[in-house]
């Protein structure tokens, strides 16, 4: 009889951990989906671009390329 | 600047290649590979971000960020409505200057702000969370972003001094859109209020006795807890030889408490914190004559959430602090030969 129980309670934990294990499971997967937002990802096919890469990730190129963004004469944000 | 990370090459947005998203020509010769180049892909919102990102692209071309309509708001308020629509000194004004602002999905995951530095803030990685000091700042910089972050002003916001950034308090529609058309920022469902987090503060339970003594409805919480803020007194623009415009305007440190001229469901106070804002009758007088026939309709102290929050402040030490304080409320003797007729409407008449 008290083997009974006993097997009753092992399988009483069993389940309960499969339970929690299944929850931590879809949880996190509904994590995932919510964080990728809900449009749908559309097919972009990637285009060659060794050329610009090849410049644009040396510092010494782009150091001597540099060229800064015209300003707009002191405005600065007047927003907020 | 714009070196690339070689980090970025490996993300999904890198491994698309340069020329999916900014055009050009993969040729090894700077001319030629510039041929054609897009430089901001995010400018046009239903363009490659929309790809993949439509939900938020198409909320955020409604947003204030996009549509820069506060701006178009206080230029319509000043004049008339559809002014902008009209040929004219208004509209050069705002094809010219105002509308180089508005931002795009690139401007705050990329890049920074023309109007502060230019260049791409983490060598192109595209991040989730803009960093506050070289996006948010780069367009906020003489007001609230400033004063929150200590650079304008006397001593930065507590919440800033604790860690917290724009995103801590300002909800991400109110930098993607409500997907509503948005009018201004005081219109905003979304804008956060303190007592979203200080909840106690008129529950009756707060140990603080001022907050038991004066009611949700006297006053902004920014009247008791914010410093000095920045104001700004009579911009003038100024027309350049190749058309290109600048301005200038006398900037000082004050702080005001004012008659809350609008008072709504959402900012139902009597009292409140206020700013001056630069636009006086003839600012835009080198772009044409009477531009702002309304000038003296609208008040030019405005009510302002100043975003330099303070425990303890000059204002709230004592009792006295502030009551019968007759210097930071603002009165007729504070007003100058320039200022609009409509700021009666927020003058304290009887210091409380």
């Amino acid at each position: 009889m008290e083997n009974f129980f006993k097997v009753r309670y092992n399988a009483a934990i069993l389940f309960l951990i499969i339970m929690a294990a299944l929850i931590f499971v879809v949880a996190g997967c509904q994590e995932r989906e919510d964080a990728q937002g809900k449009d749908p990802v559309a097919h972009v096919d990637p285009i060659p671009s060794e050329s610009c890469i090849s410049c644009h990730t040396s510092a010494d190129i782009i150091n001597t390329l540099a060229v800064t963004d015209d300003g707009d004469d002191g405005h600065g944000g007047e927003g907020g | 600047m714009y070196l690339v990370a070689n980090n970025f090459l490996d993300s999904t947005h890198g491994a698309l290649g340069c020329i999916t998203c900014h055009d050009g020509q993969n040729v090894s010769d700077k001319e030629g590979a510039h041929q054609g180049l897009i430089v901001r892909p995010s400018a046009d919102t239903d363009g490659i971000c929309a790809q993949c990102h439509g939900s938020i692209t198409t909320s955020f071309s409604n947003s204030l960020h996009s549509t820069l309509h506060g701006f178009v708001s206080s230029l319509e308020t000043f004049s008339e409505p559809g002014v902008l629509e009209q040929e004219g000194g208004l509209q050069y004004l705002y094809e010219n200057n105002c509308s180089s602002c508005h931002a795009s999905c690139g401007s705050c995951h990329v890049s920074r702000p023309v109007s502060y530095t230019g260049g791409l803030h983490s060598q192109h990685e595209f991040t989730k969370t803009p960093p506050m000091e070289e996006t948010c700042y780069g367009c906020h910089p003489t007001r609230n972003g400033g004063e929150f972050m200590g650079k304008v002003g006397y001593t930065p916001d507590v919440h800033y001094q604790a860690g917290m950034e724009c995103v801590d308090c300002h909800d991400v529609s109110n930098f993607h859109g409500s997907g509503e058309q948005e009018m201004g920022m005081y219109q905003l469902n979304s804008m956060v209020q303190c007592t979203d987090c200080h909840q106690d503060v008129y529950s009756g339970t707060s140990p603080i006795e001022a907050h038991k003594v004066h009611n949700e409805d006297l006053m902004s919480c920014q009247v008791c807890h914010a410093s000095a803020n920045n104001n700004c007194f009579d911009c003038h623009v100024t027309l350049k030889d190749d058309g290109g415009l600048s301005s200038t305007s006398e900037t000082k440190l004050m702080f005001k408490i004012g008659t809350n001229p609008e008072i709504t469901e959402r900012y139902p106070y009597k009292y409140v914190t206020l700013r001056h804002v630069p636009t006086t009758i003839d600012s835009f007088i080198q772009l044409g004559e009477s531009l702002l026939p309304n000038y003296h309709s609208v008040s030019n102290w405005k009510m302002s959430p100043t975003h330099n929050i303070q425990r303890v402040t000059l204002q709230n030490e004592t009792c006295s602090s502030c009551h019968g304080n007759q210097y930071i409320f603002l009165q007729e003797k504070d007003l100058r030969d320039t200022d609009s007729a409509a700021n009666e409407r927020v003058l304290v008449k009887e210091i409380p």
